[in-house]
């Protein structure tokens, strides 16, 4: 009878052991580069910097995951942060960059980054009572006279080539695009002409 | 004697409070997920012989019927949307708080080869594009081809990124509905 309380403390004494700090004094602080369903994204552009404190983290283009050289000891408050952001992109914490070591068992934290987008748009000229619908790409709109400024509703990445054309003339016209194809650069565009004129 | 029966009535306390973190064994779980680049009607979930049907442009998906804790599940594709391929990823294990939402359903529309012919061109320097994807028109070319990159009932619209050299070209019958199909009828004049 003895021997079965003795291996049943024991055995909680464990659990309670495990369940405290997940057996550790000292933890890595990691995260993960991902994309909006938390899977790998490798980083597109060089210059991001990371912070938690005064250590600072520089994290190659290409990287999937991030590890401070330091460690931090059990209960140490971490804030992760982003110091200076890849070039022509932005990134951001989606969770796990603050906390206590200890919370949970190892500390990782989720960074989406992204390529800057900007808006294209500009204005119709010319449009009669019809509907216009342009397109670029996958990326579709319709247009009226009421409302002659448009701007595409799929904003494009810095770096990626656009380009705007008519999928649909509006009823008795022919409309025709003027600087509607580019590359993106560091700024919106605004300046996609449309001109429509009666068949 | 006692003191066993204290510790075996502290340990089933410990599982008690550690099935209600998990919930009940009932069937309390919605399993659920996201759905990534679904564009049309047709696609057919199943878990264990229990089906679910989504709309066109469903982003996120949930089985009617919950399922108890712990209790295993595997979520796969019955039927697939014509022009679509969809796939599950993270669809297998044991349903619990972590694990209900995890399964994720990735929907690729099939690609088709979207050309056409070029007349009129001498110089070097033409790039054609369809919104990101580009192609680079040899000079003295007659035909052109983006490739197998266009996604099948969706639009699309080809534009001129740049000239060639000295000459100006214009697109005729750019824009439209790609077919589930090869479409070959895009006309680049260059003057």
């Amino acid at each position: 009878m003895k021997a079965i309380p003795v291996r049943n403390a024991a055995a909680l004494a464990l659990l309670l052991a495990l369940g405290a700090c997940g057996g550790k004094a000292s933890f890595e602080l990691t995260g993960n580069l991902v994309d909006n369903f938390e899977q790998p994204k490798p980083l597109a552009n060089a210059g991001l910097v990371l912070a938690n404190g005064d250590q600072r983290l520089s994290v190659p283009r290409g990287a999937t995951t991030f590890k401070f050289a330091n460690t931090i000891s059990y209960g140490t408050e971490y804030a992760i942060t982003v110091s200076q952001q890849p070039e022509h992109m932005t990134c951001r914490f989606t969770r796990g960059s603050t906390g206590a070591a200890g919370r949970t068992a190892t500390i990782s934290a989720y960074l989406f980054c992204e390529l800057n987008p900007y808006t294209i748009g500009g204005i119709v000229n010319g449009l009669g009572s019809g509907t216009l619908k342009l397109v670029n790409g996958t990326d579709t709109l319709e247009i009226t006279a009421a409302k002659p400024n448009f701007t595409m509703p799929v904003a494009i990445p810095y770096g990626t080539v656009y380009g705007v054309t008519v999928l649909t003339q509006p009823v008795g016209q022919t409309c025709t695009v003027a600087n509607g194809t580019d590359v993106m650069g560091d700024a919106l565009r605004d300046n996609i002409v449309v001109t429509c004129v009666n068949n | 004697m006692k003191s066993l029966t204290m510790r075996c009535a502290a340990l089933t306390l410990c599982a008690t409070t550690l099935a209600a973190c998990g919930g009940d064994s009932g069937g309390s779980i919605p399993l659920s997920g996201s759905i990534s680049g679904l564009n049309r009607g047709g696609l057919v979930l199943t878990n264990k012989g229990k089906d679910l049907t989504l709309a066109a442009a469903a982003t996120t998906f949930t089985f009617a019927d919950l399922v108890a804790n712990d209790s295993e599940f595997e979520i796969l594709v019955k039927t697939n949307p014509v022009g679509q391929v969809c796939t599950p990823s993270n669809n297998k294990g044991r349903a619990n708080y972590y694990s209900y939402t995890q399964t994720i359903i990735t929907c690729n529309t099939d690609l088709y080869t979207l050309g056409g012919t070029v007349t009129g061109l001498k110089g070097a320097g033409l790039v054609l594009a369809n919104g990101s994807i580009t192609v680079a028109v040899q000079d003295k070319a007659t035909t052109f081809t983006f490739g197998k990159t266009v996604p099948n009932q969706l639009p699309y619209g080809v534009t001129v990124l740049a000239q060639p050299v000295g000459q100006t070209c214009t697109v005729q019958n750019g824009a439209g509905i790609m077919p589930i199909g090869d479409k070959n009828d895009v006309i680049i004049n260059c003057n």
